[in-house]
């Protein structure tokens, strides 16, 4: 049966998976001296490492109450990147814009995730 | 040219890549992306460092930027790009410059002074790209001058005197100018 229990233990396992595709791919980006690369891969690990802490944080038995929790963080978080962008972007700097859609990207998929593990319950 | 540039540039194969792409035809960065199997923003971030290093160049074609080789850059020996013909006055000016910009870069973003550096010489290069948003032989009130510096921070108090103290604006009879 598809509960908190499932919703808590699926979302942990994909981050954790997550975590290890980025580290699998830095290391590759590495071998073949793809250093850029490697480092912008490095960004992503740590935006997951973020929402990691934050998913911990927001566990609760009650699962509206760990939803709103959650996803609160990702406006919180990602807001000031937003605006960083869109500065980069107005400041002429490709590479700063790049990195802060980067963290936005990753932002983005990690929360279109958990809603959809959230639906999954939601439909029960 | 800056030979070091050019060599730290270089050491990235995805960068090869793309250089080795645009030897064959200038291209835009979605057919980059396509050709390399990177995404677009990643292709991008290699261009952008390309340029800086003079070896690509870019132009507007419609809706498209096409990117293509910098000749010059690539068709010199080693022994070109290596050999230091600059003399001892550029090398210091270079030098220089290099400083000013990274004092420049660590302390503003986006425009905005992050904070007021402590060290004399990185405060004189702060107050120096402040004092380029007056204009010369134009008289400002003090209000006038508080609020263009506000533009760049909030205690324009402080940075109101130092323009005076650094020698970069004067004050007389309530009445300021750029020197």
């Amino acid at each position: 049966m598809k509960d908190i229990n499932w919703l808590t233990e699926s979302y942990s396992d994909y981050l954790k998976n997550r975590k290890s595709n980025i580290n699998i791919s830095i290391e590759d980006l590495l071998k073949n001296d793809r250093i850029d690369e490697a480092n912008l891969e490095k960004i992503r690990l740590n935006i997951v490492d973020i929402f990691s802490k934050m998913f911990n944080i927001s566990i609760n038995n009650d699962c509206e109450a760990l939803k709103e929790k959650y996803l609160g963080y990702f406006d919180r978080i990602t807001n000031p990147w937003h605006i960083n962008k869109t500065k980069a972007e107005e400041f002429k700097k490709e590479q700063e814009a790049i990195i802060e859609e980067i963290k936005i990207q990753e932002a983005d998929e990690l929360k279109a995730k958990f809603i959809e593990y959230y639906s999954q319950i939601e439909a029960m | 040219m800056d030979p070091i540039k050019i060599f730290k540039c270089l050491s990235d194969s995805s960068r090869l890549n793309i250089i080795n792409s645009l030897m064959i035809e200038p291209m835009y960065v979605e057919l980059l992306a396509e050709r390399l199997n990177l995404s677009t923003s990643t292709v991008s971030f290699h261009l952008k460092k390309l340029m800086e290093a003079d070896i690509v160049s870019s132009k507007k074609e419609q809706y498209y930027t096409i990117y293509s080789l910098n000749e010059d850059i690539l068709s010199k020996t080693l022994k070109d790009l290596i050999k230091d013909s600059r003399n001892e006055e550029d090398v210091l000016r270079q030098r220089e410059k290099e400083y000013r910009d990274k004092v420049i870069n660590s302390f503003f973003q986006y425009g905005k002074l992050i904070e007021i550096p402590v060290q004399k010489k990185k405060k004189q290069i702060v107050l120096e790209k402040i004092v380029e948003s007056f204009e010369k032989d134009r008289d400002y009130t003090e209000r006038e001058v508080n609020l263009i510096i506000s533009d760049f921070h909030d205690d324009f108090c402080t940075i109101r005197r130092d323009l005076i103290g650094f020698g970069l604006m004067e004050r007389k009879d309530g009445i300021y100018r750029r020197k």
